[in-house]
């Protein structure tokens, strides 16, 4: 029995490779490729994963230290998750490129993409699917949907999100940012008080007087201690 | 790949919010995770990968184990982040495997994001398997884990992990595009005089 004899194989060789692997030439085609060594597409946006990772542990530790009180990690994971995402989307999907060049992007993202690829063609948003803002606040909206942008090209990447997710990080007081990615994030944004503008523009809002930070905690409400923010699925199915 | 003794000296590292024991870990683990998600939440596998890390970054000190056992419990993350995925976008498990094509028939540019090709197109084809069998293969042969752990990820017991996954690599020996690839490629390689 041939199904007897693979199940037997590959509970004898469980710790190992499994039994079929090796049988066939075009399975073992197919499996090599499934375990790859990983593309430099998958490991694209490692810094700035890796930042948020970091960020999101001290945060989560200090929300559970029973003299903290807990932060509410919710939100700020969501923008994060949202904006990292939406950075690898917007620079590596050429749908999403497409989707830019004829200016069908919601308006936010739209913009974005108009800032780093007006070169290539991207439209700024439509006028009249802009968000309304107060003119004292916000510079007009480039009107000129194919002008070349006055600023240097912003390096590709989910580095912008990045930089702000750092700089917000820094700004409350926690891990100082590289100066490198502080020097280029400066350059991104046109200058250093621009740069809660231009991040707010990403997506991270930056205001250094968010009531979420850990500053202040002699000030902050006391919540219940080691409350979690939200509920998880580790232990089992839902 | 860093050793397991790595791999532990950076979980602990990670489990006190440094940068460089979470960097040691993603690399390590993130394509698998990554590949895992891609048959499971199809498109939304980067978005979903990004809140697999972040909660186990959130809940690291809840874990305490040997790297061989994060690996296991990241894949349970994973998981259930997926599904949550899928009923968010209204869809069931037993619809999971059909979200993925990365075929000629869809030409959307989410399926170049895997830079190797070879590596898409093997993805699609496990992805093509029943749901079942589909998370079996990525379990035990991309996420490395033992058939206890498997079971222990996908809440079934061991001898139908162990069944779904032979199950799954006989019906990927047997599928035409699989023979057929592997056909070319032996050609190519003959005419190459490799």
């Amino acid at each position: 029995m041939r199904l007897r004899d693979a199940l037997r194989a590959i509970r004898d060789r469980r710790s190992g490779r499994l039994d079929l692997d090796r049988a066939d030439p075009a399975l073992n085609h197919l499996l090599d490729a499934v375990r790859a060594p990983a593309s430099p597409t998958e490991l694209s946006g490692e810094q700035a994963m890796v930042a948020a990772l970091a960020a999101e542990r001290r945060r989560a530790a200090a929300a559970t230290r029973p003299d903290i009180p807990a932060v509410p990690a919710r939100r700020s994971t969501r923008r994060l998750v949202v904006t990292v995402v939406a950075a690898v989307a917007v620079l590596s999907v050429s749908g999403t490129a497409v989707a830019a060049r004829t200016g069908n992007l919601p308006t936010g993202v739209q913009q974005g993409a108009h800032r780093l690829f007006s070169g290539l063609g991207v439209p700024a948003p439509t006028p009249s699917r802009a968000p309304t803002r107060t003119p004292s606040s916000a510079p007009a909206p480039s009107p000129t949907p194919r002008a070349t942008s006055p600023r240097t090209p912003v390096p590709l990447g989910p580095a912008q999100a990045g930089w702000c997710a750092a700089w917000q990080t820094a700004d409350a007081g926690g891990h100082p940012m590289n100066g490198r990615d502080r020097r280029d994030l400066i350059a991104a944004a046109g200058g250093e008080e621009n740069i809660e503008r231009y991040c707010a523009r990403q997506g991270v809002t930056t205001s250094p007087a968010d009531p979420t930070g850990t500053t202040h905690p002699g000030n902050a409400p006391k919540t219940k201690k080691s409350k979690k923010p939200r509920p998880t699925h580790t232990g089992g199915k839902k | 790949m860093p050793t397991d003794d790595e791999l532990a000296d950076a979980l602990i590292a990670a489990r006190d919010g440094d940068e460089r024991g979470f960097a040691v870990l993603w690399r390590a683990l993130h394509p698998a995770v990554l590949r895992y998600l891609r048959v499971l939440a199809g498109n939304a596998a980067e978005d979903v990968a990004s809140e697999t890390w972040l909660q186990a970054a959130r809940d690291l000190d809840r874990f305490t184990g040997s790297p061989v056992a994060f690996r296991a419990w990241l894949f349970h993350i994973a998981r259930h982040r997926g599904i949550d995925e899928l009923r968010r976008a209204g869809r069931r498990l037993e619809d999971a495997a059909e979200t993925v094509d990365v075929g000629a028939a869809v030409p959307d540019a989410a399926a170049e994001v895997i830079e190797g090709t070879e590596t898409a197109w093997a993805l699609s084809r496990v992805a093509a398997l029943p749901v079942d069998q589909a998370e079996a293969v990525m379990l035990r042969v991309v996420a490395g884990l033992d058939v206890a752990a498997t079971a222990r990820v996908l809440g079934k017991g061991r001898g139908a992990v162990r069944i779904a996954t032979m199950r799954g690599l006989r019906r990927l020996a047997a599928d035409p595009q699989v023979r057929g690839r592997a056909e070319q490629i032996l050609r190519h390689e003959a005419t190459e005089g490799v």
